[in-house]
């Protein structure tokens, strides 16, 4: 006998592989490797979370009970799955372009973004899913119970196991379900993991199944005698259950979070569809094949009174085999854990986004709503809906004392669930479809399924057996089981037929009563036209969004990097130079898209909603809802497209207006300044040659002093004609370089003589000869032009009592360098940056030029290649020229 | 066509005579034989539905060079 | 009593020979050569009238007759301005700041001449 603590080291054992597959899965995923990870298969084989202990257990009981009904609960899928198939490509599609979460998102944002809507789901799903866990913790215990009971040591506490249980899973549902916010990253690691469980569960049935038919019964025409003589061995199904559950499974497969989790959020690849079709019913074929042999066996070989739901165990440990039990235990544990990790996942996306954000951003002020990292909130939220889950699992295990037989329990959660059917459906195929009908069809059915269902099996505590008797106050055609007098029928069937039908008329009726808002038409069309326009008008007016909340909102949701670089995205599709696009109506769309996928449709639609504030439905909205044909949404978007261009060319337009206005502001500038500097020198000459002329009796002295300043008023003429020549011809590039070689101290050599002939203050120039010992092989002239000027400015500026200037040359990171350094006061700080602008010039000394001389220099040395700066703290002026090293030959 | 052709395969089961009206209904061994054996007929409907779909789909892409929507 | 004119140009050139002319004149001509506290040496040296240069180091001339027409006592000061940016806007400005007469550079002395006869006899009518 296997004792408990092998059992127990080969669970941790399982549950380690697990984490290590699920881990291995989310690094490749990470790294961009592993494409297999999305291949069909791995999709197909986690829609398998469909077959939960409830099946692997169940199933057998259900058979041992009633024959072949069981196979309803696979072919509602089958059918789905191969009849259906365009139906679910519709279901995945809209999922996808709406960056749908769950499926309390998908129907909140077809009924116009409605969060009540939402809340409603996610409680419906909440009540459905929690006897669900609870039924997947019982199967566990049970399972373990069967090997304790063999056990002699007597170690195994029950209670204690279930909890351990219910915390193993929740923390490994927190681990591999929380990691990321965007739900369209999607988690590898959980989805690889599931398709590994589902591989180890079929294996270990298919494996209990051979055993019992070539091992037990000893091969297929035996088998079937045998099954032929059980107590089981005719065809004994009840036709209204027999269409209800395959109904009822159809639709529980389309609406449970967990199914929608796999099938439509952590859907990579839409043609995997195509290949689930024919692969997953071949699944639940095989899943089934063997359920009616080990029933008959278990039933022929086991006392009478043993739990038909466990003949998968008991049968293998009947005939002491040991590992085959161990190894259908081990399937049974991971149909149980697989399930309820991807149901806690889905609800607790349900929870944290349709109920405990919506909440977290009410209780804050309007528009500083945005404080705090919203991404830890959600995260945070996320893990405790799971941890919540659980336990709500946990504590519905223990108080229900998991009595009442698995399938039943099952079936019951599927009723329930199933009340989103019409909506869900209505909502993909009837743009009718309204927000109200919707809430009206969801509370009908789910209070008639409260009420004749979940109250009525949940025993006589909660609703009385006189009730159920007479019905309430005595009203006899409100009995729970018999609706209207509706007698007759099983429970289950009575439950699913009136509460669909009533739903789905309740839905139908307030959708055609009720007048859908312009926001909800919007979405209709895009649901059920997912397929002639992917791309859809937008439900936002910007004009008074600012784009940088948006972003600083965005960053907080998405992370920094990441929202940065979808605003850099949407800027460079609006042709918008800098960082922030402009909140126009498409981009706020593509925005709350992206938002939905970490916090959801209602949630991302409330917050841009705050920012933006206001209407949130504009003129162009309206007009689109207006006229609903195809055609004119695609006009309209077409406007919009035209209007969003206009806007980008009117901006451009203004851009160009702008720098040309600049440009002629520069230029009416320079004008000015020519003409101050053409009309000061010729104020001096006409008001001297007036003078001498009209004046008599002028001193000789006077009258050359007079001519003196004539003469040199002519001369600061000439140059400054030749100064606005020369930087002509240079600004306008038309200048010929005359190439010459030479070593840069015979240019030098040169300057400081022609700079400092004549020159009535004595400079001092000091040099490093050394260090010019540079060929260079440059346009000599221009070269030796840009160091008189220095030179010369140095002479005239520098302010020194004994001015000095100091020329030296070094070889900096490749280039050559001239420094001209006086030990003058130099530039103030605020006109160093002006010194190479035309007409800039330093102090009151207006002995020199026009202020050219400088911007000649700079247009020259760009000229040659090189540049020059002003060095700032260097004691004095001190002025950079540098060459490239590609004008530099060897020493010499 | 397929989904009335599964509907119809589900519900013929159901116009078998009941053990408990007919005294002695359809065995359980051929009512087994019948549904998996349908069962695996569909799938393999579905299966080959499935690549007709996709030579569809590859042609459609051929000729019309950008498919209409990308994830 | 003599007359004295302040005259508030920075080139050296422009200074004498208007300081030439307008002492033949008998006119005081004292002078100054930037525009950061030209309006404290005008209100220091209390001029019957001033010739202001647009363009000066330090403020520019404009500012300058902005800042002294603010002064109560100094609304009714003769003054001539001279610039040689020659813009029209310019002229308008000068007008907008209270300049009683606007001359661009170069101008014949006579033109000059003429301008302070004009404004100092307006002035001591008045």
């Amino acid at each position: 006998m296997a004792t408990m603590n092998i059992l127990i080291l080969v669970c941790l054992g399982y549950v380690v592989l697990l984490f290590g597959v699920a881990f291995a899965a989310d690094r490749m995923a990470a790294a961009g490797r592993g494409r297999w990870l999305r291949s069909p298969l791995i999709y197909t084989l986690s829609l398998s979370i469909y077959c939960t202990a409830w099946t692997f257990y169940g199933a057998v009981g259900s058979a041992a009970r009633s024959g072949l009904e069981f196979v309803t609960i696979y072919l509602g899928p089958t059918l789905v799955m191969i009849s259906w198939w365009w139906g679910l490509r519709k279901l995945v599609r809209v999922g996808r372009s709406q960056r749908v979460t769950s499926i309390a998102d998908l129907i909140s944002s077809r009924y116009g973004k409605s969060n009540t809507l939402a809340i409603c789901v996610t409680i419906l799903a909440v009540l459905g899913g929690t006897p669900y866990i609870a039924l997947q913790l019982q199967s566990i215990t049970l399972s373990f119970s069967i090997f304790a009971e063999a056990d002699p040591s007597g170690l195994y506490r029950e209670g204690a196991s279930v909890f351990w249980v219910a915390a193993g899973l929740a923390v490994f549902a927190i681990l591999f379900g929380t990691r990321n916010l965007d739900a369209n990253e999607r988690h590898h690691g959980v989805v690889t993991a599931i398709a590994l469980e589902s591989v180890v569960k079929l294996f270990a049935l298919l494996a209990v199944g051979i055993f019992v038919v070539w091992g037990i019964a000893g091969g297929v025409t035996p088998m079937m005698e045998r099954i032929d003589a059980s107590e089981i061995g005719r065809w004994n199904v009840d036709a209204g259950r027999w269409m209800t559950i395959t109904f009822l499974s159809a639709a529980a497969f389309v609406c449970l979070p967990r199914m929608f989790q796999v099938m439509v959020v952590e859907n990579d690849d839409e043609a995997h569809l195509r290949t689930a079709a024919w692969a997953f019913p071949l699944y639940l074929l095989l899943m089934s094949l063997f359920v009616v042999p080990i029933a008959v066996v278990g039933l022929d070989l086991l006392p009478a009174g043993s739990n038909p739901d466990l003949f998968v165990l008991t049968v293998p440990l009947s005939q002491g085999n040991d590992w085959l039990a161990m190894l259908s235990f081990i399937g049974g544990f991971s149909s149980a854990t697989s399930m309820v990790i991807v149901t806690a996942m889905a609800l607790s996306t349900m929870v944290s986004n349709h109920v405990v954000m919506p909440i977290w951003l009410n209780t804050r002020e309007r528009r500083s709503s945005i404080s705090g990292d919203v991404r830890n909130v959600v995260l945070m939220a996320r893990r405790i809906s799971i941890a919540a889950i659980m336990a709500l699992g946990f504590f519905y295990y223990r108080l229900s004392g998991g009595g009442a037989a698995l399938a039943s329990i099952g079936l019951v959660a599927f009723a329930g669930i199933s009340q989103i059917l019409p909506a869900l459906v209505g909502g993909l195929f009837w743009r009718g479809a309204t927000r109200t009908g919707a809430l009206v069809g969801l509370s009908v059915g789910f209070g008639l399924w409260v009420y004749t269902l979940l109250l009525p099996g949940m025993g006589g505590g909660i609703m009385s057996a006189s009730v159920i008797e007479n019905g309430p106050f005595g009203m006899g055609w409100l009995r729970p089981q018999a609706l209207f007098g509706l007698e007759g029928l099983d429970p289950m069937t009575h439950t699913v037929l009136w509460s669909l039908s009533l739903n789905a008329l309740a839905f139908c009726v307030a959708s055609l009563l009720s007048f859908p808002s312009p926001l909800e038409r919007l979405q209709g069309a895009q649901f059920v036209n997912v397929f002639d326009h992917s791309v859809a008008p937008g439900g936002w007016t910007g004009s008074v969004a600012q784009s940088e909340d948006l972003m600083i909102m965005t960053q907080r949701i998405l992370g920094a990097a990441p929202a940065q670089e979808f605003f850099q995205a949407e800027a460079e599709r609006q042709g918008v130079r800098g960082r922030l696009p402009e909140p126009t109506p498409g981009f706020l769309e593509r925005l709350e898209r992206e938002l939905s996928g970490s916090v959801g449709a209602a949630t991302a639609h409330a917050m841009i909603g705050q920012i933006v504030g206001g209407s949130s439905v504009s003129v162009e909205d309206l007009l689109a809802v207006a006229d609903e044909s195809a055609q004119l949404l695609e006009y309209s978007s077409q406007l919009e497209a035209k209007s969003a261009e206009l806007t980008r060319t009117a901006r451009k337009l203004r851009e160009a207006n702008e720098k040309l206005t600049q440009i002629s502001m520069q230029k009416d500038a320079f004008l000015g300044q020519v003409s101050h500097e053409l009309r000061t020198p010729m104020t001096s000459i006409r008001a001297f040659s007036e003078i001498m002329r009209d004046t008599d009796g002028l001193s000789a002295d006077e009258t050359r002093r007079y001519a003196t300043i004539i003469h040199d008023e002519a001369l600061r003429l000439t140059r400054l004609l030749d100064d606005l020549l020369d930087l002509s011809v240079l600004e306008n590039g038309q200048v010929n370089l005359n190439m010459g070689e030479a070593s840069l101290r015979t240019v030098l050599d040169r300057a400081v003589s022609t700079a400092l002939a004549g020159a009535e203050r004595r400079l001092k120039v000091r040099r490093s000869l050394p260090s010019e010992r540079v060929a260079l092989h440059t346009d000599l002239d221009r070269l030796g032009q840009v160091f008189i000027n220095l030179i010369s400015n140095a002479q005239k500026y520098c302010d020194a009592a004994e001015p000095t200037l100091t020329i030296s040359a070094h070889d900096v990171g490749g280039q050559l360098v001239i420094d001209f350094v006086d030990n003058g006061s130099g530039v103030p700080a605020d006109a160093q940056s002006m010194v190479f602008e035309k007409f800039a010039r330093v102090g009151f000394d207006k002995a020199g030029g026009a202020g050219l001389g400088l911007a000649i220099c700079r247009e020259i040395m760009q000229r040659l290649g090189g540049e020059i700066v002003y060095l700032p703290g260097q004691g004095g002026a001190a002025f950079r020229v540098s060459l490239p090293l590609a004008h530099r030959q060897a020493a010499q | 066509m397929l989904p009335f052709l599964g509907a119809a395969l589900v519900v013929i089961p159901l116009l078998w005579p009941r053990a408990d009206v007919a005294g002695l209904g359809m065995p359980l061994s051929s009512a087994m034989l019948y549904i998996f054996i349908s069962w695996a007929g569909m799938i393999g409907v579905s299966f080959l539905f499935g690549l007709a779909a996709r030579r569809m789909v590859a042609r459609e892409d051929a000729s019309t060079e950008a498919a209409p929507w990308r994830p | 009593m003599s007359r004295k004119v302040l005259l508030i140009e920075d080139e050296p050139n422009i200074t004498e020979a208007i300081r030439f002319l307008l002492t033949r004149e008998g006119w005081v001509v004292e002078t100054h050569a930037e525009g950061g506290n030209a309006v404290e040496t005008i209100l220091a040296a209390r001029p019957d009238l001033v010739i202001l240069d647009v363009m000066l180091p330090g403020k520019s001339g404009m500012d300058v007759l902005r800042e002294l027409r603010e002064h109560a006592d100094m609304k009714a000061l003769p003054v001539l301005m001279l610039t040689a940016r020659g813009q029209s806007r310019d002229r308008e400005m000068a007008e907008k700041a209270g300049v009683s007469r606007f001359m661009t550079k170069p101008f014949s002395n006579v033109e000059v001449l003429t301008a302070v006869r004009d404004l100092y006899a307006q002035a001591s009518r008045s």
